[in-house]
Parts: structure tokens; sequence; C-alpha cells
């Protein structure tokens, strides 16, 4: 990974006299370093306020937070002046190389490169401004808190008094990077930005747009995956008070009202006759016995080393098998899914809380058969994404209501739309055989998963139909561990069931299955889960030394009485490339007085990089905790007759206040590895960890989700 | 016609009297701080306060409103307070995350802490019930503790 040698500072003055900033250099996506890469990152106020623009969405992950902090810590800006977060109106790929699409722990890892070098460039270009007007070398000046300092005269300038002297101008270096020490605010556990707007009901999502003439749509749409419409009869909709139209769109009917109540009574109202298609047969039971026979024909063998044929019929030492299924598990996102779209001859602009900014415009495009251009895309805040955001599907229908009713229309989903047309993580089936040797070495692991085709949903469009596709489903097969006789192989189906990302994507059932595994061979062949671990590790510095942590906090904490305690490692990456990070897990789980299993406490220890705010980070493990727990309690999304069952918050109940665990115990390793984001990536860890507890406390086995009695 | 106030304000309505309070609140007064999550009264969202209680607004008719005085988060700090002191707990204890769900919760715990002046731990789980599916339970209930204090300090507003 390299950056261009020269930084390329760009500023532009507002009509209002403040200062857009944009720095210029090599995207740290591409391999060439050469073309400029202008984002704009802050706006600065003629009184030196400053707004942070906000490239990531923000759906309450923290990363705009962290983003700031790199940005004005390399900048020396003053953090109290900053008074206001903006969403990006950027709309072209040119700009950003890439498409802001926020998912996995991209946020921090690409801000760490582009934020870094955004900040020192501006810093950089203030003290070159100032020793201009000074005519002073600029070497002798410093920076801090927005203003540049001559410590030899004591002069100062505040940087908003030398935008005039700001002209573009390339730098004659890269600018130095701050040092830890150096750092006034990356690494401080600041407040998080927005907070005031969104105790006090200002904060304005997606489902908040307004403006006068705009119409309110809901869309009926098959019930069966892959359904399409047959035929319809809009005289009753058309009835209901307040219908203004009814129209077909690609994938369903819609109805169109002065508001949200009438354009729901009018789909009430909607006869619609479908053609169900052909998984009008099939339930979540028939797709998983289908998937159990693709355990034995994999469509893809991953990684085949050693011999594990012959280290399987050896008769020494103790084998495991493992067989764990998991259930279709949908986001619910506090807000349900929306957006707000007005199509005229020329023009479609869009309001939409999207995970995927760029992608969606260019699909929306795709779709009118439309420049790219004429489309334009504001981002909205987003009430909660856990990766569901990332697909286009709902803006592309508002485009389409809009386009075909001619009015500008807010399509919003139901809670019931919400669960029913959901891009779910995938029913799985997981075989794990695992083998100790009497030396009680692990020398032979043989998995096989299968899932349902996760290609064809791909949230980016790039990846739709190809390889790169299936990574959603398969991702974190591969255990770091090292095994001398290994063999991964997965397989799919391809289904019209939309499916996707979710909040750690197939880490959730991959890695759960492994560490259930490693921790029941451990118990097997009497040796302790985490010196096990350690061993198998040994290789990995930053790996090993997670568990290390594990050990110490193990022997300094005994089990209480009457408790039971599970373990876990989760990891993505590898040495050598940026992106990696390690998390181990410690849960202890206890029987309440009635009969349910209470998580008692949970310890993580995380080493993901350099860490920006550790009390964002931390408080994404808290909340990481509850989701894991409401997924495990009752995260099952179930087909009858190819249509899902649940509907709301009744059917699908996700954690309230009490359903958490009762302790919570964090380790962060700040070390100067490159940072990463957290906020998805705790799922693989949190969950087998308590499964090991209860699989430890009841001494049944625990062969996925959901688990029995879960309190 | 039916006629109510919200926020002190007077309002009048002749449409679907079955239309769930929420809609009017967020369409017709154009308060959109209170917000949909589930249409059946499971998830608190759309939490005001109704004659001075909170009740979830997505189930409660228009004709059941006629004359009430409905309250929402955009009116809850009173006089020249800029936040009321649950608001100010919730900054505080840094609780936001996606915010969606924040002021339902913020109204509950304005009833809740009137009925529950020093709520325990026990008090706050079963009688605190609004979702929050990004799972900021954990800083959540250190505000709520932090604002019975509040209350009690007579911070209120």
């Amino acid at each position: 990974m390299s950056i261009s040698r020269r930084s390329f500072l760009k500023v532009a003055i507002t009509t209002t006299g403040s200062l857009v900033a944009y720095a210029h250099f090599g995207s740290p996506t591409l391999a060439n370093p050469q073309k400029a890469n202008p984002m704009p990152f802050i706006e600065m106020a003629p009184n030196g306020d400053i707004t942070f623009i906000s490239s990531r969405s923000d759906m309450g992950q923290g990363s705009p937070t962290s983003l700031a902090q790199i940005v004005l810590d390399e900048m020396d800006a003053d953090w109290d002046r900053l008074v206001d977060v903006r969403e990006t109106e950027s709309a072209d790929r040119s700009i950003y190389k890439e498409g802001l699409t926020t998912v996995g722990a991209i946020s921090t890892f690409i801000g760490w490169f582009t934020h870094r070098e955004a900040g020192a460039s501006l810093r950089e270009g203030f003290k070159l401004a100032a020793a201009g007007l000074w005519q002073v070398d600029e070497n002798r000046l410093t920076t801090e808190n927005s203003k540049v300092i001559d410590p030899v005269t004591g002069q100062i300038f505040h940087y908003h008094e030398l935008f005039d002297s700001l002209p573009t101008l390339y730098l004659p270096k890269v600018p130095n990077f701050k040092t830890r020490e150096q750092s006034t605010l990356v690494g401080r556990p600041l407040p998080q930005l927005r907070s005031e707007e969104r105790v006090t009901g200002k904060a304005r999502y997606g489902i908040d747009v307004h403006f006068p003439g705009l119409k309110v749509a809901v869309v009926k749409r098959c019930p069966t995956f892959g359904g399409t419409v047959k035929s319809f009869d809009k005289t009753d909709a058309l009835k209901i008070n307040g219908v203004r139209e009814v129209v077909e769109i690609f994938n369903g009917v819609a109805v169109v009202a002065d508001g949200f109540w009438a354009a729901k009574k009018g789909r009430d109202a909607l006869t619609v006759e479908w053609d169900h298609g052909e998984l009008k047969n099939h339930s979540s039971d028939s797709i998983a016995s289908r998937l159990k026979d693709k355990l034995d024909k994999p469509d893809v063998v991953e990684r085949q080393e050693g011999d594990i044929s012959a280290e399987l019929r050896t008769d020494t030492g103790i084998e495991q098998t493992g067989n764990f299924s998991f259930p279709f598990v949908a986001h619910a996102t506090m807000e349900p899914m929306n957006t707000t779209a007005w199509v005229t001859d020329d023009k479609c602009e869009i309001w939409s809380p999207t995970q995927s900014k760029l992608d969606a415009q260019e699909q929306v495009a795709k779709f009118l058969d439309r420049k790219k251009e004429d489309i334009l895309l504001h981002r909205t805040l987003c009430g909660g994404g856990f990766g569901r955001r990332a697909q286009d599907d709902f803006v592309i229908e508002a485009v389409d209501v809009s386009r075909n009713s001619g009015f500008p229309v807010k399509l919003i989903w139901t809670r019931e739309d919400d669960i029913r047309h959901d891009y779910y993580r995938s029913l799985s089936e997981l075989r794990i055989i695992g083998k100790l040797n009497d030396e009680g070495k692990l020398t032979a692991w043989d998995s096989a998963l299968a899932f349902i085709d996760t290609s064809p949903y791909h949230f980016s469009p790039g990846d739709r139909g190809t390889k790169d596709g299936l990574f959603v489903g398969m991702a974190g097969i591969n255990p770091a561990y090292k095994i001398p006789n290994i063999n991964l192989s997965y397989g799919y189906l391809t289904l019209p069931i939309t499916v996707g990302i979710l909040r750690g994507i197939s880490h959730g059932y991959t890695n759960f299955a492994i560490e259930v595994m490693i921790e029941r061979l451990a118990k097997a062949g009497g040796r302790s889960p985490l010196s096990l671990r350690a061993e198998l590790l040994a290789e990995n510095k930053r790996a090993h030394k997670v568990i290390e942590e594990l050990q110490k906090l193990n022997k300094a904490n005994p089990v209480p009485k009457g408790a039971a305690r599970g373990f876990a490692f989760a990891y993505e990456g590898e040495s050598g490339i940026l992106y990696q990070y390690y998390s181990g897990h410690m849960a202890d789980v206890r029987k309440l007085d009635d009969g349910t299993i209470k998580v008692h406490k949970i310890w993580v220890v995380a080493d993901h990089g350099r860490v920006i705010n550790p009390a964002g980070f931390k408080r994404q493990i808290h909340s990481s905790i509850y989701f894991a727990l409401s997924m495990m309690r009752s995260g099952v999304i179930s087909l009858k007759n190819g249509q899902v069952e649940q509907g709301n918050f009744d059917d699908y109940p996700v954690s309230l206040i009490g359903d958490g665990a009762e302790n919570v115990e964090i380790k962060l390793i700040d070390t100067d590895a490159h940072p990463m984001g957290c906020g998805e990536k705790m799922q693989a860890g949190i969950q087998p960890a308590i499964a090991n507890a209860i699989e430890k406390l009841t001494g049944t086995e625990i062969s996925g989700i959901p688990i029995k009695d879960l309190a | 016609m039916i006629n109510l106030f919200i926020n002190g304000k007077s309002f009048s309505f002749d449409g679907d009297e079955d239309m769930p309070l929420l809609w009017f609140v967020r369409e017709n007064a154009e308060l959109t701080g209170t917000k949909y999550g589930c249409g059946i009264g499971q998830c608190g969202a759309c939490t005001v306060h109704l004659n001075g209680t909170a009740v979830r607004s997505c189930t409660v008719a228009m004709a059941d409103v006629a004359g009430a005085k409905v309250e929402t988060i955009e009116n809850i700090s009173s006089g020249n307070k800029k936040l009321h002191f649950v608001q100010k707990a919730w900054i505080a204890e840094d609780v936001p995350q996606c915010g969606y769900c924040q002021s339902g919760q913020i109204m509950a715990t304005i009833s809740f802490l009137e009925e529950f002046p020093n709520p325990t731990d026990d008090d706050i789980n079963k009688y605190h019930t609004n979702i929050c599916r990004c799972g900021s339970y954990d800083d959540m209930r250190r505000a709520i503790h932090l604002a019975a204090k509040l209350q009690a300090e007579g911070t209120s507003s």
C-alpha cells in the first residue's frame, strides 16, 4: 500500500465565506498512487467553527466521531470548535475512488489513510500560509488548537484568519503524521457527535423527510420469495380517503396516498393475485435438509492440506464430530426501510438512509436508464443498519413508485414488510470433524458448510453473480489455528430467497461452530481450552497475545459457584496484511431460579490495532452483547410455503434492557497496528463463548441457535 | 371533528378516526421526533405523553384523543431550559447510538421516574420495556439512575 509522494491541498471558499477543505492524494484502495483523490473533509466557518463532513453512513456505530477525531487531530484543530456534522453530498466515484459503502470495519480502516492525510495536509497548508505572511521559515512554526504559532516571535494566526492566504497548493512533501505521543484526539474517549439532536427529536432520519406535495407509499409485495404479480384490482383501494394512486412496480403493487395510514389502509383493501413461483412448496426444514445433503457434495473445496482422510482413518487419538444448524436471521433495524424519491422527466432526487451511497445512486441510474449525473442521492441518518441498508432494493422501489405514479413519494416499509422482505443472514448447516492425537495435538480438521447462494444478492453490484459474492456466506470457515491436516469445503443452493450481510456476516455461524468444536475437543482430550488455543496460535503473535491476556483474566477471576465458563477466539486477516483483528472472549453463565440460563459476565480482550476512541469501541462491545443475545435467544426467521412466518417484535423478539449480560469487562490491546472498527466484529466471538459456557453448564451439546432457556 | 392539544397548540382533525395518534403527530403536526417502529405497541419508539402519562401512540386511535393534551419529545424542556433533566442524563452518559428509539426511551423514562423516583435495577428491567436495537441499554441504565438523581435534586425543569 503506497500513498503518493506529494500531497495536494485544495480548498474552496464558499459564498458564505467558509472554507471547505479537500486533500488530494493517492487512494489507498487503488494501486495507482498518481491519481489524485480530492475528498471534502471539513468545512470551517469564518469564525473558526468546524463542520465535519461525514463520508460514511451514520447508523450509530460511532465511526463519524472516530473519523472526525482522526482528521482534527492531524490538523491540530480545536475539538471544541467542532459544532456540526454533515453528510457528504459528493456523488462521484472519481472523487472518492470508492462507493462510500459503510460495511465491515472499513470506515476506520480506510479513514486511517484518508482522514489522517487530509488533516496533516491542512495543518501544513496553514503553516505555509502563515509562514508566507510572516516571511519566516515554516519549519520553525508550530500548530495547536486551530492556531499557527511562531515560537520565536510569539505571533499567532488562527486558522480561520488564513483562509485567503491558503491557495490551492502543492505541499513540498507528504506531511509527517503525528506520533502517538503527539496525538491530542486519537485515543481519547470523546463523546459521540450528534447526541443532542438525537435526544431532542431533532435528528432527521430517512423516514422524517418531508416537503410540500410529498406523498407516502406502501407496497404490497408477494409474500412468497420470488413470486410475481399476476393481476390486481385497485377499485377498493382507490375508495379509501386519501389514496391518490395505485401503481404496479417491478416487485409488487404500490399504494400512494396523502399519508401513511391511508396508504396502509389502501394496501389492505387491495386485491392482488400472485404467481407464487417455485418456492411455494418450500419450508425452512426442507431447505435445511437440502443443505445438509450439500455437506457431502460440496461445490467448492476452499482449502486442503495434509491428508485428512488418512489422519481420520487412524484408530488412535480422539475424534469429535459436530453438526450445527443456524436459521435465517433478520436485521430488524429500529427504523424500518424507507426512501423518498422524486423522479421527473430529466432528474431523480432521492433521500435515503443507505449504507451504500454511490452504489445505490448508480443502480438507480441503471434502473432508470439515465446518466448517473442526473441522479442526486442525499444520504440521511440511519436508524440502525447492521448491513441491511447496504442493499439497494428499497431505494429502487421508491424510485419505481415515483416514476410510475408521477408523485414525489416517501416509501415506508411497515415492520412486517421489514421482517418479511429482509436480506437475511442465510440459513446454514455445518459439520466439523476434529481430531486430537494421543499427545493431545489437534491433527485433523474437516469442515463442511452449506448455505443459500449469497452471490445474486450481494450488496455490491460488481460482485453479484461472481464467486466473490459467495464470501458473505462462507467467510470465516478458515480457522486461524495451525492444523497439519485440514479440509475446508462448502456448498450452496441458489434460491430466490434474498440473503445478505448481517452484522459480522457468516463469521456469526462459521466461527461459532469452529469455537464450539475447539472447546469440545479440548474437553475430550483433557486439555485446557485456552492452552490448546494458545498452542495452535503460537505462530501468530497478535492472536497469541490475545489468548495470553484471556489466560490472565481466567486466572484472576475464579468461576463463581454454580456458574460455568466458556471461551472463544475470533479474528480476520493474517500476518502481513493490514486488515487484521483478533479478539478473545470469556463468558460465565448460571442458572436462575426459574430454570433459565443467565449470562453472568462477559470478558472481551480485543486487539483491533490502534484504538481511535476507546469509549466508542467499548460501547460497541456492550451493545454487541445485546445483539448477540437477541439472536441466540430468539433470532429465528422461519419459512413455511415459501413465506416468512414472523412479522413483528411479538414473534421476532429482541433484547430489552434486562436481557444483557449482568457484567461486562473489556480489555483493549492498544497497539500501533492499523486501526479497525469493531461494530460488527464482536458477534463472531461473543456468541460461541456463551454457547460454550452453556454447554459446560448443562452438559448438553449446543448445535447452533436458537438456544433453549437462554434468559 | 376531533380537537386536541399537542405541545400546547390546538389541532383539529376530521379524517379517519381509526388512524393512530402517531401518524397525526408525525404527519399532521409535523413533529417527527416521535418515531414509527412497529405499529403494534411493542417497541415504544412512538411513546408520547397523553394527558401526562406515557403511551405508545401507535396504539392510540384518534377517536380516543378528543380534547386530550399530548406532549412530545420536542416540548419536554420547558421554560428557558434547553434540555430536560432526562435528556441531560442521556447526554452525560452518552447513550444514543443510532438514536432512532431515544425519543421514545426518554418519554418513557420521564413517566417511569414519576412512578419510581428511586428505581432499582429490577424496577428498570421490569418496567422499562422500550426496544433499542443498537443495544445502548448499559449506558441507558446508568442514565436512568442519573436522571433519578437529578430529579431528586430538583434540577427538573
